[in-house]
């Protein structure tokens, strides 16, 4: 199979007030992908995904994808680009329905943020019920966001991540939270979708099982910078890696 | 020069009751729109125990402090203790409700009439200082301006009260969790805030008329501490001399735009370092 | 997983039946106020277009403070602005009157662009003293720049064009604009700009990743506010027949934040509920005492303490709650 290059994270650095957060990071990402990036707290992973996602400017550093450098750019673009991401604390809408969750990012998947005269509840309803259903929420839309379990929430937070059909997805913690049948539930998803629309997936991830269970390649963060990168049964028998982790269980 | 002593006089005026404004907001996270409805109130307390019952002024600024901050532990206890968890516009619009409360109690109470309170006749005179004459009045003000800075630095800085406040400030709840009454020191800091009004409507009586309108300085209060930075008693003192003498050289210069110079100053700092001179980015 | 979609409108008994009701009683009202010139003495008419005018203006404002959660401390100066503008072309310029009273509302939408591009930057308490600063730097002007504004003193004796002279004809105006501008706002909120609004209000963080840009979408909703707040004191220039620098003062500005709060923040007719309360409780109070604020700010306390979303808002929620959904 023809290994393109898809996400070139090219020495990446940052620093904040004197402390480096992230250390010369470099990374090469195939697409269709389904990498997990693990490390203690404080590594940088949150970091990491924000640098690359220009959430936050590096200092040095390019991250190429698809043959354009995303370094200079703005957060927003990066939406247009095919870059999806969630993030550790769900940052969905609260007061909105989950209907209207998913329409608010349809409607910026369709470019009509700024139409102001169509009724919103009517316009593209059908590709908002067909979002819902991707992610089991269907029964779920005229309910308050702020009112879903838990779980439900990290499903709608996918789904808004989904809604301009990405090519790269970035998930920050998916099942940080979760009871372990939740956190099969939602890896389960991710991972067909992925496989279904050779999505490139990165995910942060606290729980070994979760990573084990789901992912194909790991990378291990610490303190900055990567300390080890391979298949799960190569990350499982190095050394270092051993040492950082004692086994954590879900939760 | 003559402009310069008259723009620190009402710059430490201003001073006075906006150091209980920045405090009671650095502390509580509070803007009390009412601060100013309160300073009037202090103002009138002032007045009327000296027309009233002829008491020394002395006597009736300290009154003023008095009830001033007894007023204060009752806005807290019955009305702000309800809000603080609340959004930030909700607080701010609830002690607007009370402006329109006191104003009105004010004109109820003590006529629409304007008033003047002599100053104090030890304090009264002039004597000349560096060639030229100047109110004594002026120089006390000035002296008490700084001395209620540096006073309130001390209360902060140094006494256990003090330590208790700034642990609030940084969190309430941890603060809460050993052991210290969180809510009695909120009061007593919402009370001497608003005692501080008192003690400029006391102080501030003798140079600015006692009459309705006065609740209005809370603008001329947000502008200094929005340029000083709330919460911070340096930058409270260098925007309100700031305010006071560019106000006053201000008028003298171009009368018909000088009032403009306090509102384009506030507008700047907020466009350029929003959380003031001396504040901290959050 | 191909779960079967339940289309749940259907099953929204409470709220959707609320939302119906309402409408309904919209319609109704309208009609009604229709043909209250027949009835009632000239004074309520007036009286009316004072909660009309209050209406539009606290609703044009709820478009920024509450659906956008930018709090405008300042947007008496849209108010103000539209007053002034339409009183000036009343009476100074050679420009006709019908003109005149078209343009004001934009010229108040210009000086919402330019003052909205420099605050949308700034958040919360910032954003509410930089507008603060803004509308009494206009307040300043208006008192200073006599030659135009006719200073301290403000501009009387404004005549109204012909057709709208008599005091029927001016109320069936202002109904009209007022109703044809709130239905636009409705329009406004119920579309995918307005859903955008709420978003951002909710998780900027996340409306970035869906590709928008903030102060965009925020400036927009700036000037479309300061727009409607615009018409609004076109109108109170034209119900007056003066204008004084008071249209641009705080007092102005906490007028449309209170209506906003009595009535409700997070609802569509909750300003213009609380638009009435005001009016109406002022001149009420008024009539007995002329210590009307005192009551005033003492209703507007309790209201606010024991009901804090507001009337309608209150309503709102509890129906909320029958259904479920909190």
């Amino acid at each position: 199979m023809a290994t393109t290059v898809y996400l070139d994270v090219r020495e990446l650095k940052k620093s904040f007030a004197g402390l480096m957060a992230t250390n010369n990071v470099s990374m090469s990402i195939d697409r269709g992908e389904f990498v997990a990036v693990i490390g203690p707290n404080g590594a940088g992973k949150t970091t990491l995904f924000n640098l690359i996602t220009q959430f936050i400017k590096p200092d040095h550093g390019a991250v190429i994808f698809n043959g354009e450098d995303l370094v200079g750019k703005a957060a927003e673009e990066m939406y247009r680009l095919g870059i999806g991401r969630t993030f550790q604390l769900t940052q969905i809408f609260r007061t909105l329905t989950v209907y209207q969750n998913l329409s608010a990012s349809v409607f910026a998947a369709y470019g009509k943020v700024f139409n102001l005269y169509t009724p919103a509840s009517r316009l593209l309803r059908d590709k908002v019920l067909e979002l819902a259903g991707e992610v089991g929420l269907s029964g779920q839309v005229e309910k308050e966001a702020g009112s879903l379990s838990y779980g439900d929430q990290k499903r709608l937070e996918v789904a808004i991540a989904l809604s301009n059909k990405p090519q790269l997805l970035f998930l920050d913690e998916p099942t940080g939270g979760l009871a372990p049948d939740e956190c099969a539930q939602i890896m389960e998803l991710v991972q067909r979708l992925s496989q279904e629309r050779n999505m490139t997936t990165v995910f942060i991830e606290h729980d070994m099982t979760t990573v084990f269970g789901f992912a194909q390649r790991i990378i291990v963060l610490n303190f900055g910078a990567i300390i080890a990168d391979g298949k799960p049964e190569e990350i499982r028998k190095n050394e270092q890696v051993q040492r950082l982790y004692l086994g954590e269980s879900c939760r | 020069m003559d402009q310069l002593v008259a723009g620190m006089v009402s710059g430490m005026i201003l001073l006075i009751i906006a150091l209980g404004l920045s405090f009671t907001f650095g502390v509580l996270r509070i803007v009390n729109f009412a601060h100013g409805a309160l300073y009037m109130v202090g103002a009138y307390v002032t007045w009327s125990t000296i027309a009233r019952f002829g008491i020394p002024f002395w006597a009736a600024a300290i009154l003023s402090v008095l009830c001033l901050a007894a007023l204060g532990v009752l806005i807290e206890l019955v009305l702000l203790r309800r809000i603080y968890r609340a959004e930030l516009m909700m607080q701010l619009l609830l002690t607007f409700g009370l402006v329109y409360i006191l104003s009105d109690a004010v004109k109820f109470i003590w006529g629409l009439e304007y008033h003047s309170v002599a100053v104090p006749a030890p304090l009264s005179g002039s004597i000349t200082l560096a060639g030229r004459s100047m109110p004594v009045y002026s120089i006390f003000i000035i002296f008490m301006g700084l001395a209620v800075a540096l006073v309130l630095w001390l209360v902060l800085n140094r006494t256990r009260f003090g330590l208790y406040v700034r642990a609030l400030t940084v969190n309430r709840e941890i603060t809460s969790a050993l052991g210290i009454n969180v809510r009695f020191i909120s009061t007593m800091v919402f009370a001497l805030g608003v005692g501080l009004a008192g003690l400029g409507g006391a102080l501030g009586a003798p140079i600015i008329a006692v009459s309705p309108g006065i609740e209005l300085i809370i603008v001329d209060c947000f502008i200094v501490v929005v340029i000083g930075g709330m919460g911070s008693i340096a930058g409270t003192l260098v925007a309100s001399l700031l305010i006071g003498v560019v106000t006053s050289f201000g008028i003298s210069i171009i009368p018909q735009q000088a009032l403009v110079i306090p509102y384009a100053l506030m507008a700047l700092i907020l466009l350029v370092r929003p959380w003031g001179l001396f504040g901290r980015a959050e | 997983m191909g779960e079967k979609v339940i289309d749940l409108r259907k099953e929204l008994g409470v709220l959707l039946r609320a939302k119906w009701a309402a409408q309904i009683a919209a319609i109704l009202l309208l009609l009604l106020l229709f043909i209250l010139p027949f009835i009632v003495p000239e004074f309520w008419l007036f009286l009316l277009c004072e909660v009309f005018v209050l209406a539009l203006a606290a609703t044009g404002l709820s478009l920024l403070a509450g659906y956008t959660g930018l709090v405008s401390f300042g947007h008496a100066a849209y108010y103000g602005i539209g007053a002034y503008a339409c009183a000036i072309f009343l009476t100074h310029s050679g420009v006709p009157a019908w003109l005149g009273i078209l343009i004001s509302p934009f010229v108040a939408l210009l000086a919402a662009a330019v003052i909205g591009f420099f605050s949308v930057r700034l958040t919360e308490i910032y954003f509410a003293f930089l507008t603060m600063a803004f509308a009494q730097m206009f307040w300043v002007i208006a008192q200073k720049w006599g030659h135009f504004t006719g200073g301290y003193n403000g501009i009387v004796g404004i005549v109204r064009p012909g057709m709208i002279r008599s005091t029927d004809h001016l109320y069936w105006f202002c109904l009209i604009v007022v109703a044809v501008c709130l239905l636009l706002l409705v329009v406004i909120v119920r579309s995918p700009f307005g859903l955008l609004l709420r978003s951002l209000r909710d998780s900027p963080e996340r409306v970035r990743f869906l590709g928008v840009y903030l102060h965009r979408h925020r400036l927009v909703c700036f000037m479309i506010s300061g727009f409607f707040t615009g018409v609004a004191g076109t109108l109170g220039t034209l119900i007056a027949g003066s204008v004084f620098p008071d249209s641009l003062y705080i007092w102005k500005s906490a007028e449309m934040l209170i209506s906003i709060l009595i009535g409700g923040m997070y609802v569509f007719p909750g300003p213009a509920v609380g638009a009435i309360v005001v009016v109406v409780v002022n001149h009420v109070i008024g009539t007995f005492t002329e210590y009307w604020a005192f009551w005033f700010g003492l209703i507007f306390v309790l209201i606010v303490m024991f009901l804090p979303r507001g009337i309608v808002g209150s309503v709102w929620q509890s129906l909320k709650k029958q259904e479920g959904m909190e």
